[in-house]
Protein backbone atom coordinates (compact mmCIF):
# COMPACT_ATOMS: atom_id res chain seq x y z
CA UNK A 1 0.00 0.00 0.00
CA UNK A 2 1.65 3.23 -0.90
CA UNK A 3 1.87 6.12 1.60
CA UNK A 4 0.70 9.31 1.01
CA UNK A 5 3.14 10.70 3.71
CA UNK A 6 6.00 9.06 1.36
CA UNK A 7 7.57 10.99 -0.91
CA UNK A 8 11.37 11.54 -3.14
CA UNK A 9 12.62 14.74 -2.94
CA UNK A 10 13.69 16.59 -5.73
CA UNK A 11 16.80 17.74 -4.64
CA UNK A 12 19.32 16.53 -2.02
CA UNK A 13 20.93 19.15 -0.08
CA UNK A 14 24.98 18.79 0.70
CA UNK A 15 24.97 18.32 4.35
CA UNK A 16 22.75 14.98 3.62
CA UNK A 17 25.08 14.26 0.08
CA UNK A 18 28.07 13.98 2.73
CA UNK A 19 26.48 11.85 5.16
CA UNK A 20 25.42 9.46 2.65
CA UNK A 21 28.70 9.83 1.07
CA UNK A 22 30.16 9.01 4.16
CA UNK A 23 28.03 5.84 4.79
CA UNK A 24 28.34 4.87 1.34
CA UNK A 25 32.31 4.96 2.32
CA UNK A 26 32.88 7.06 -0.35
CA UNK A 27 34.36 10.03 1.54
CA UNK A 28 35.58 9.61 5.04
CA UNK A 29 34.48 10.91 8.46
CA UNK A 30 35.66 14.35 9.40
CA UNK A 31 37.66 14.55 12.39
CA UNK A 32 35.72 17.75 13.83
CA UNK A 33 32.14 15.72 12.30
CA UNK A 34 29.59 17.66 14.06
CA UNK A 35 26.98 15.22 16.08
CA UNK A 36 24.48 15.66 13.74
CA UNK A 37 26.21 14.63 11.25
CA UNK A 38 27.31 11.87 12.96
CA UNK A 39 23.83 10.66 13.85
CA UNK A 40 22.60 11.24 10.13
CA UNK A 41 25.24 8.73 9.01
CA UNK A 42 24.21 6.51 11.79
CA UNK A 43 21.11 7.09 9.87
CA UNK A 44 21.55 6.27 6.51
CA UNK A 45 24.16 3.12 7.63
CA UNK A 46 21.16 1.66 9.49
CA UNK A 47 19.42 1.69 6.57
CA UNK A 48 21.78 0.58 4.42
CA UNK A 49 22.23 -2.26 6.99
CA UNK A 50 18.98 -3.32 6.90
CA UNK A 51 18.41 -3.33 3.24
CA UNK A 52 21.97 -5.49 2.87
CA UNK A 53 20.54 -8.18 5.60
CA UNK A 54 18.70 -10.69 3.36
CA UNK A 55 17.50 -14.37 5.28
CA UNK A 56 18.51 -16.62 2.32
CA UNK A 57 16.57 -19.84 1.28
CA UNK A 58 17.44 -23.15 2.86
CA UNK A 59 20.24 -25.21 0.77
CA UNK A 60 17.56 -27.15 0.02
CA UNK A 61 15.86 -25.32 -2.13
CA UNK A 62 18.59 -23.35 -3.38
CA UNK A 63 19.95 -26.77 -4.95
CA UNK A 64 16.82 -27.52 -6.35
CA UNK A 65 16.13 -24.07 -8.20
CA UNK A 66 19.29 -24.51 -9.03
CA UNK A 67 18.67 -27.80 -10.21
CA UNK A 68 15.36 -27.15 -12.43
CA UNK A 69 17.81 -24.61 -13.89
CA UNK A 70 20.28 -26.92 -15.40
CA UNK A 71 17.81 -29.23 -16.63
CA UNK A 72 15.91 -26.73 -18.42
CA UNK A 73 18.78 -25.25 -19.89
CA UNK A 74 21.02 -28.85 -20.57
CA UNK A 75 17.95 -31.24 -20.79
CA UNK A 76 15.40 -29.26 -22.65
CA UNK A 77 13.02 -30.00 -19.66
CA UNK A 78 10.50 -27.28 -18.98
CA UNK A 79 9.74 -27.05 -15.41
CA UNK A 80 7.02 -25.23 -14.73
CA UNK A 81 7.02 -22.10 -11.70
CA UNK A 82 5.23 -22.36 -8.74
CA UNK A 83 2.64 -20.15 -8.95
CA UNK A 84 0.34 -19.21 -6.63
CA UNK A 85 -3.36 -20.47 -6.71
CA UNK A 86 -6.20 -18.31 -7.69
CA UNK A 87 -8.59 -18.88 -5.21
CA UNK A 88 -6.48 -17.94 -2.05
CA UNK A 89 -9.89 -16.01 -1.26
CA UNK A 90 -13.87 -16.55 -1.65
CA UNK A 91 -13.39 -13.01 -2.95
CA UNK A 92 -10.97 -14.17 -5.41
CA UNK A 93 -12.49 -17.24 -6.54
CA UNK A 94 -15.96 -15.65 -6.97
CA UNK A 95 -14.42 -12.81 -9.31
CA UNK A 96 -12.47 -15.85 -10.99
CA UNK A 97 -15.83 -17.88 -11.55
CA UNK A 98 -17.67 -14.61 -13.35
CA UNK A 99 -14.55 -14.39 -15.48
CA UNK A 100 -14.96 -18.02 -16.49
CA UNK A 101 -18.86 -17.57 -16.66
CA UNK A 102 -18.35 -14.33 -18.86
CA UNK A 103 -15.46 -16.53 -21.32
CA UNK A 104 -17.80 -19.66 -21.88
CA UNK A 105 -21.32 -16.97 -22.03
CA UNK A 106 -19.03 -15.06 -24.60
CA UNK A 107 -17.91 -17.96 -26.36
CA UNK A 108 -21.65 -19.18 -26.79
CA UNK A 109 -22.43 -16.40 -27.79
CA UNK A 110 -20.34 -15.76 -31.12
CA UNK A 111 -20.27 -19.63 -31.63
CA UNK A 112 -24.28 -18.70 -32.02
CA UNK A 113 -24.04 -15.30 -33.83
CA UNK A 114 -21.53 -14.50 -36.60
CA UNK A 115 -20.68 -10.77 -35.26
CA UNK A 116 -17.98 -8.96 -35.32
CA UNK A 117 -17.86 -7.55 -32.04
CA UNK A 118 -14.22 -6.53 -30.60
CA UNK A 119 -12.61 -7.02 -26.86
CA UNK A 120 -8.93 -5.65 -26.06
CA UNK A 121 -8.95 -8.38 -23.85
CA UNK A 122 -9.29 -11.73 -24.88
CA UNK A 123 -8.89 -13.39 -28.26
CA UNK A 124 -9.72 -17.19 -28.94
CA UNK A 125 -8.85 -18.16 -32.21
CA UNK A 126 -8.11 -21.46 -33.92
CA UNK A 127 -4.69 -21.80 -35.21
CA UNK A 128 -2.98 -23.92 -38.11
CA UNK A 129 0.32 -23.48 -39.26
CA UNK A 130 -1.42 -23.61 -42.54
CA UNK A 131 -4.34 -21.79 -42.04
CA UNK A 132 -4.78 -18.63 -43.95
CA UNK A 133 -7.73 -17.00 -42.04
CA UNK A 134 -6.62 -17.51 -38.52
CA UNK A 135 -4.68 -14.00 -38.85
CA UNK A 136 -8.24 -12.71 -39.63
CA UNK A 137 -10.12 -14.77 -36.58
CA UNK A 138 -7.05 -13.55 -34.25
CA UNK A 139 -8.13 -10.01 -34.93
CA UNK A 140 -11.69 -10.93 -34.27
CA UNK A 141 -12.26 -11.29 -30.52
CA UNK A 142 -13.79 -13.85 -28.85
CA UNK A 143 -14.26 -15.69 -32.08
CA UNK A 144 -14.59 -19.33 -31.50
CA UNK A 145 -13.43 -22.19 -33.67
CA UNK A 146 -16.65 -22.66 -34.61
CA UNK A 147 -16.45 -19.65 -37.03
CA UNK A 148 -13.55 -21.69 -38.51
CA UNK A 149 -14.37 -24.73 -40.21
CA UNK A 150 -11.89 -24.48 -43.22
CA UNK A 151 -9.11 -23.95 -40.14
CA UNK A 152 -8.03 -27.14 -40.83
CA UNK A 153 -6.95 -27.57 -44.33
CA UNK A 154 -5.41 -30.83 -43.71
CA UNK A 155 -8.61 -32.47 -43.06
CA UNK A 156 -9.89 -31.25 -47.24
CA UNK A 157 -10.44 -35.04 -47.74
CA UNK A 158 -13.03 -35.01 -45.33
CA UNK A 159 -16.53 -33.14 -44.29
CA UNK A 160 -15.31 -30.50 -41.92
CA UNK A 161 -17.13 -31.08 -38.32
CA UNK A 162 -18.74 -27.64 -39.26
CA UNK A 163 -18.33 -24.54 -40.77
CA UNK A 164 -21.61 -22.61 -40.06
CA UNK A 165 -21.70 -22.49 -36.61
CA UNK A 166 -23.19 -25.29 -35.35
CA UNK A 167 -19.72 -27.02 -34.31
CA UNK A 168 -20.34 -26.54 -30.84
CA UNK A 169 -23.20 -29.71 -31.42
CA UNK A 170 -21.38 -31.35 -34.23
CA UNK A 171 -19.03 -34.57 -33.58
CA UNK A 172 -15.44 -33.56 -31.80
CA UNK A 173 -13.51 -35.69 -33.75
CA UNK A 174 -12.56 -36.10 -37.45
CA UNK A 175 -10.23 -38.21 -38.98
CA UNK A 176 -8.21 -37.26 -42.38
CA UNK A 177 -5.81 -38.87 -44.39
CA UNK A 178 -1.94 -37.87 -44.12
CA UNK A 179 0.69 -37.41 -47.66
CA UNK A 180 2.10 -40.60 -46.26
CA UNK A 181 -1.37 -42.40 -46.22
CA UNK A 182 -1.86 -42.81 -42.36
CA UNK A 183 -4.64 -41.63 -40.61
CA UNK A 184 -4.77 -38.50 -38.27
CA UNK A 185 -7.47 -37.48 -36.22
CA UNK A 186 -8.84 -34.04 -35.94
CA UNK A 187 -10.63 -32.29 -32.65
CA UNK A 188 -12.48 -29.65 -32.43
CA UNK A 189 -10.49 -28.22 -30.13
CA UNK A 190 -12.53 -24.93 -29.40
CA UNK A 191 -15.31 -27.44 -27.70
CA UNK A 192 -12.09 -27.77 -24.73
CA UNK A 193 -11.86 -24.18 -24.26
CA UNK A 194 -13.99 -23.80 -21.53
CA UNK A 195 -11.48 -26.34 -19.63
CA UNK A 196 -8.45 -25.10 -20.37
CA UNK A 197 -9.45 -21.86 -19.74
CA UNK A 198 -10.71 -22.99 -16.20
CA UNK A 199 -7.60 -24.85 -15.82
CA UNK A 200 -5.77 -21.24 -16.64
CA UNK A 201 -7.37 -19.42 -14.40
CA UNK A 202 -7.71 -22.63 -11.47
CA UNK A 203 -3.85 -23.32 -12.07
CA UNK A 204 -4.19 -26.38 -10.30
CA UNK A 205 -2.97 -29.04 -12.83
CA UNK A 206 -0.47 -31.37 -13.24
CA UNK A 207 2.81 -29.88 -14.73
CA UNK A 208 4.55 -33.09 -15.16
CA UNK A 209 2.83 -33.90 -18.83
CA UNK A 210 5.67 -31.03 -20.26
CA UNK A 211 7.89 -34.00 -21.78
CA UNK A 212 4.73 -36.23 -22.94
CA UNK A 213 5.53 -34.39 -26.20
CA UNK A 214 9.50 -34.54 -26.06
CA UNK A 215 10.84 -36.49 -29.21
CA UNK A 216 7.85 -35.86 -31.26
CA UNK A 217 9.43 -33.35 -33.66
CA UNK A 218 6.08 -31.98 -34.68
CA UNK A 219 5.29 -31.34 -31.70
CA UNK A 220 8.19 -30.35 -30.50
CA UNK A 221 8.20 -27.71 -27.24
CA UNK A 222 9.62 -25.22 -30.04
CA UNK A 223 6.87 -25.57 -31.94
CA UNK A 224 4.09 -25.30 -29.12
CA UNK A 225 6.12 -22.39 -27.80
CA UNK A 226 5.82 -20.76 -31.33
CA UNK A 227 2.27 -20.53 -31.42
CA UNK A 228 1.84 -19.72 -27.61
CA UNK A 229 3.84 -16.42 -28.74
CA UNK A 230 5.46 -16.72 -25.21
CA UNK A 231 7.65 -18.98 -22.91
CA UNK A 232 6.00 -21.99 -21.96
CA UNK A 233 5.13 -22.47 -18.03
CA UNK A 234 3.43 -25.54 -17.62
CA UNK A 235 1.05 -28.09 -19.24
CA UNK A 236 -1.54 -30.51 -18.29
CA UNK A 237 -4.17 -32.99 -19.93
CA UNK A 238 -7.49 -32.19 -19.97
CA UNK A 239 -9.31 -34.43 -18.49
CA UNK A 240 -12.55 -34.79 -19.59
CA UNK A 241 -13.49 -38.63 -19.61
CA UNK A 242 -14.16 -38.43 -23.63
CA UNK A 243 -10.43 -37.33 -24.80
CA UNK A 244 -8.52 -38.36 -21.77
CA UNK A 245 -4.74 -38.33 -23.10
CA UNK A 246 -5.52 -37.03 -26.05
CA UNK A 247 -5.44 -33.06 -25.45
CA UNK A 248 -2.80 -31.58 -24.19
CA UNK A 249 -2.66 -27.99 -22.93
CA UNK A 250 -0.11 -25.41 -22.51
CA UNK A 251 0.48 -22.50 -20.64
CA UNK A 252 2.20 -19.32 -21.04
CA UNK A 253 1.55 -16.44 -18.56
CA UNK A 254 -1.30 -15.07 -20.56
CA UNK A 255 -2.24 -17.37 -23.53
CA UNK A 256 -2.87 -20.92 -23.94
CA UNK A 257 -2.45 -23.71 -26.72
CA UNK A 258 -4.87 -26.74 -26.52
CA UNK A 259 -2.68 -29.35 -28.53
CA UNK A 260 -4.19 -32.85 -30.34
CA UNK A 261 -1.31 -35.25 -28.97
CA UNK A 262 -1.85 -37.27 -31.67
CA UNK A 263 -1.90 -34.54 -34.07
CA UNK A 264 0.15 -31.57 -33.13
CA UNK A 265 -0.88 -29.38 -36.41
CA UNK A 266 -4.35 -29.92 -34.68
CA UNK A 267 -3.76 -27.44 -32.43
CA UNK A 268 -6.19 -24.09 -31.02
CA UNK A 269 -4.64 -21.03 -29.35
CA UNK A 270 -6.27 -18.45 -26.90
CA UNK A 271 -5.04 -15.47 -26.43
CA UNK A 272 -4.87 -12.47 -24.23
CA UNK A 273 -6.28 -14.38 -20.96
CA UNK A 274 -5.74 -11.84 -18.13
CA UNK A 275 -8.99 -11.60 -16.12
CA UNK B 1 38.02 -2.80 -26.17
CA UNK B 2 40.62 -4.30 -23.09
CA UNK B 3 39.18 -7.74 -21.94
CA UNK B 4 37.53 -7.64 -18.51
CA UNK B 5 39.45 -9.72 -15.58
CA UNK B 6 36.33 -12.09 -15.33
CA UNK B 7 37.17 -14.41 -11.98
CA UNK B 8 33.94 -16.78 -13.90
CA UNK B 9 35.57 -16.80 -16.90
CA UNK B 10 36.63 -20.32 -16.80
CA UNK B 11 33.29 -21.31 -15.78
CA UNK B 12 31.19 -19.73 -18.26
CA UNK B 13 33.25 -21.44 -21.15
CA UNK B 14 32.91 -24.34 -19.94
CA UNK B 15 29.12 -24.08 -18.72
CA UNK B 16 28.77 -22.48 -22.64
CA UNK B 17 30.21 -25.37 -23.97
CA UNK B 18 27.38 -27.38 -22.18
CA UNK B 19 29.56 -28.50 -18.97
CA UNK B 20 26.44 -29.32 -16.65
CA UNK B 21 28.76 -28.67 -13.51
CA UNK B 22 30.52 -25.48 -14.58
CA UNK B 23 27.06 -24.14 -15.04
CA UNK B 24 25.60 -25.52 -11.64
CA UNK B 25 28.87 -23.64 -9.75
CA UNK B 26 27.94 -20.98 -11.45
CA UNK B 27 24.18 -20.51 -10.44
CA UNK B 28 25.63 -21.72 -7.01
CA UNK B 29 28.02 -19.00 -7.13
CA UNK B 30 25.65 -16.49 -7.53
CA UNK B 31 22.65 -17.86 -6.21
CA UNK B 32 22.44 -15.46 -3.21
CA UNK B 33 22.76 -11.82 -5.01
CA UNK B 34 19.78 -13.61 -7.72
CA UNK B 35 18.16 -14.22 -4.36
CA UNK B 36 18.92 -10.81 -2.57
CA UNK B 37 18.13 -9.03 -5.71
CA UNK B 38 14.62 -10.43 -5.98
CA UNK B 39 13.56 -10.86 -2.18
CA UNK B 40 14.22 -7.01 -2.12
CA UNK B 41 12.34 -6.13 -5.54
CA UNK B 42 9.53 -8.74 -5.25
CA UNK B 43 6.88 -7.85 -2.58
CA UNK B 44 6.94 -11.04 -0.45
CA UNK B 45 9.23 -14.23 0.00
CA UNK B 46 7.19 -16.30 -2.63
CA UNK B 47 6.56 -14.15 -5.74
CA UNK B 48 10.95 -13.60 -4.65
CA UNK B 49 11.04 -17.78 -5.24
CA UNK B 50 9.49 -17.47 -8.32
CA UNK B 51 11.30 -14.39 -9.84
CA UNK B 52 14.31 -16.28 -8.72
CA UNK B 53 14.32 -19.75 -10.35
CA UNK B 54 12.67 -17.92 -13.56
CA UNK B 55 16.04 -15.85 -13.25
CA UNK B 56 17.88 -18.67 -12.81
CA UNK B 57 16.30 -20.25 -15.87
CA UNK B 58 16.85 -17.29 -17.87
CA UNK B 59 20.93 -17.24 -16.93
CA UNK B 60 20.79 -21.16 -17.57
CA UNK B 61 19.36 -20.38 -21.09
CA UNK B 62 20.75 -18.11 -22.01
CA UNK B 63 24.43 -18.33 -21.04
CA UNK B 64 25.68 -19.55 -24.79
CA UNK B 65 24.72 -15.88 -25.37
CA UNK B 66 26.42 -13.96 -22.75
CA UNK B 67 29.53 -12.58 -24.97
CA UNK B 68 32.05 -11.32 -21.98
CA UNK B 69 31.68 -7.94 -22.80
CA UNK B 70 31.10 -7.40 -19.28
CA UNK B 71 31.71 -9.41 -16.13
CA UNK B 72 29.39 -12.47 -15.63
CA UNK B 73 28.38 -11.05 -12.56
CA UNK B 74 27.18 -7.46 -14.48
CA UNK B 75 25.58 -9.82 -16.87
CA UNK B 76 23.70 -11.70 -14.15
CA UNK B 77 22.48 -9.37 -12.04
CA UNK B 78 20.93 -7.40 -15.25
CA UNK B 79 18.95 -10.52 -15.82
CA UNK B 80 17.63 -10.89 -12.67
CA UNK B 81 16.66 -7.40 -12.21
CA UNK B 82 15.20 -7.90 -15.69
CA UNK B 83 13.28 -10.17 -14.48
CA UNK B 84 11.70 -9.09 -11.44
CA UNK B 85 10.69 -5.85 -12.97
CA UNK B 86 8.98 -8.03 -15.77
CA UNK B 87 7.13 -10.15 -12.92
CA UNK B 88 6.33 -6.85 -10.91
CA UNK B 89 4.63 -5.82 -14.29
CA UNK B 90 2.93 -9.24 -14.85
CA UNK B 91 1.66 -8.67 -11.38
CA UNK B 92 0.05 -5.73 -11.69
CA UNK B 93 -1.86 -6.42 -14.90
CA UNK B 94 -3.02 -9.47 -13.07
CA UNK B 95 -4.26 -7.59 -9.89
CA UNK B 96 -6.77 -11.13 -9.02
CA UNK B 97 -3.40 -12.42 -8.69
CA UNK B 98 -2.63 -10.21 -6.01
CA UNK B 99 -5.36 -11.39 -3.45
CA UNK B 100 -4.43 -12.47 -0.24
CA UNK B 101 -1.26 -13.08 -1.28
CA UNK B 102 0.72 -12.96 1.81
CA UNK B 103 -2.15 -15.68 2.84
CA UNK B 104 -1.00 -18.28 -0.02
CA UNK B 105 2.70 -17.84 1.27
CA UNK B 106 4.69 -20.45 2.40
CA UNK B 107 6.06 -20.48 5.73
CA UNK B 108 8.99 -17.95 5.84
CA UNK B 109 12.07 -18.75 5.51
CA UNK B 110 14.12 -18.66 8.17
CA UNK B 111 11.27 -16.89 9.98
CA UNK B 112 12.27 -16.96 13.07
CA UNK B 113 15.67 -15.40 12.56
CA UNK B 114 13.76 -12.51 10.88
CA UNK B 115 13.54 -9.28 12.82
CA UNK B 116 10.59 -7.69 13.19
CA UNK B 117 12.32 -4.48 12.27
CA UNK B 118 13.03 -5.97 8.83
CA UNK B 119 9.57 -7.21 8.03
CA UNK B 120 8.11 -4.40 9.70
CA UNK B 121 10.03 -0.92 8.33
CA UNK B 122 12.33 -2.21 5.57
CA UNK B 123 10.29 -4.08 3.13
CA UNK B 124 7.38 -1.75 4.20
CA UNK B 125 9.32 1.30 3.23
CA UNK B 126 11.18 0.17 0.25
CA UNK B 127 8.08 -0.66 -1.47
CA UNK B 128 7.23 2.60 -0.80
CA UNK B 129 9.83 3.29 -3.56
CA UNK B 130 9.17 3.74 -7.42
CA UNK B 131 10.84 0.24 -9.06
CA UNK B 132 13.30 2.48 -10.26
CA UNK B 133 14.97 3.80 -7.00
CA UNK B 134 14.10 0.83 -5.57
CA UNK B 135 16.52 -0.98 -8.11
CA UNK B 136 19.62 1.38 -7.71
CA UNK B 137 19.17 0.70 -4.08
CA UNK B 138 18.81 -3.22 -4.15
CA UNK B 139 22.52 -2.93 -6.78
CA UNK B 140 24.00 -1.04 -4.03
CA UNK B 141 22.99 -2.52 -0.78
CA UNK B 142 22.21 -5.74 -1.57
CA UNK B 143 24.88 -6.75 -4.68
CA UNK B 144 27.63 -4.44 -3.12
CA UNK B 145 28.19 -2.79 -6.41
CA UNK B 146 30.03 0.69 -7.04
CA UNK B 147 28.63 3.37 -9.06
CA UNK B 148 29.89 2.52 -12.61
CA UNK B 149 28.61 -1.32 -12.15
CA UNK B 150 24.77 -0.18 -11.33
CA UNK B 151 25.45 2.15 -14.15
CA UNK B 152 26.34 -0.67 -16.42
CA UNK B 153 24.26 -3.08 -15.20
CA UNK B 154 20.77 -0.98 -15.74
CA UNK B 155 22.07 1.08 -18.66
CA UNK B 156 21.89 3.95 -17.11
CA UNK B 157 24.85 7.23 -16.56
CA UNK B 158 26.65 7.17 -13.73
CA UNK B 159 25.02 10.82 -12.39
CA UNK B 160 21.30 8.98 -12.53
CA UNK B 161 22.69 6.03 -10.35
CA UNK B 162 24.45 8.60 -7.70
CA UNK B 163 20.97 10.95 -8.03
CA UNK B 164 19.12 8.03 -7.69
CA UNK B 165 20.85 6.85 -4.68
CA UNK B 166 20.99 9.72 -2.73
CA UNK B 167 17.41 10.46 -3.33
CA UNK B 168 16.23 7.61 -2.62
CA UNK B 169 18.42 7.39 1.01
CA UNK B 170 17.18 10.68 1.79
CA UNK B 171 13.23 9.40 0.90
CA UNK B 172 13.87 6.76 3.27
CA UNK B 173 15.00 8.45 5.74
CA UNK B 174 12.40 11.41 5.57
CA UNK B 175 9.66 8.64 5.87
CA UNK B 176 11.27 6.92 8.79
CA UNK B 177 11.80 10.21 10.62
CA UNK B 178 8.49 11.70 10.27
CA UNK B 179 7.21 8.54 11.49
CA UNK B 180 9.07 8.80 14.76
CA UNK B 181 10.64 5.07 13.96
CA UNK B 182 14.07 5.42 13.81
CA UNK B 183 14.93 4.94 17.68
CA UNK B 184 12.97 2.05 17.56
CA UNK B 185 15.22 1.18 14.74
CA UNK B 186 18.18 1.99 16.02
CA UNK B 187 17.98 0.59 19.20
CA UNK B 188 17.47 -2.50 17.32
CA UNK B 189 19.95 -2.46 14.56
CA UNK B 190 22.86 -1.74 16.86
Amino acid sequence: MKDPNFFIPENVDEFEELAISIAEGDVAMPKDASRELIEKVEEFTSVKNQLSEIDLPSNSIRDAQIQVAVSVATDKVVVPLRRKTLFSSKTSGAIAAAVILFLVIGGALTATWDTSKTSDDLVVAPLSSSSDSSLEEKSSSLSSATDNGDSFPDMASEEPASNTGESAFAEPESASLTADGSIQYAIDLSLYQEEAIELFLLEEFLRSEINELNGNQPCSLEFIQTILGEPIISSAWLSNANISNQILVFFGNQNLVLVNANNCENNFLISGITP
Amino acid sequence: MASIHDPDEELVSAAQNGNKEALEALLKNHYEKIWGICRRIMQNESDALDATQESLITIATRIEKFKGNSKFSTWVYRVTTNTCLDELRKKSRRPLLNFDSEETDQPSINQVESSVVDKLFIEEVLNQLPAEFKTVLILRDVCDLDYAEISETLDIPIGTVRSRISRGRVAINNYLANGNQFDNWKGQTK
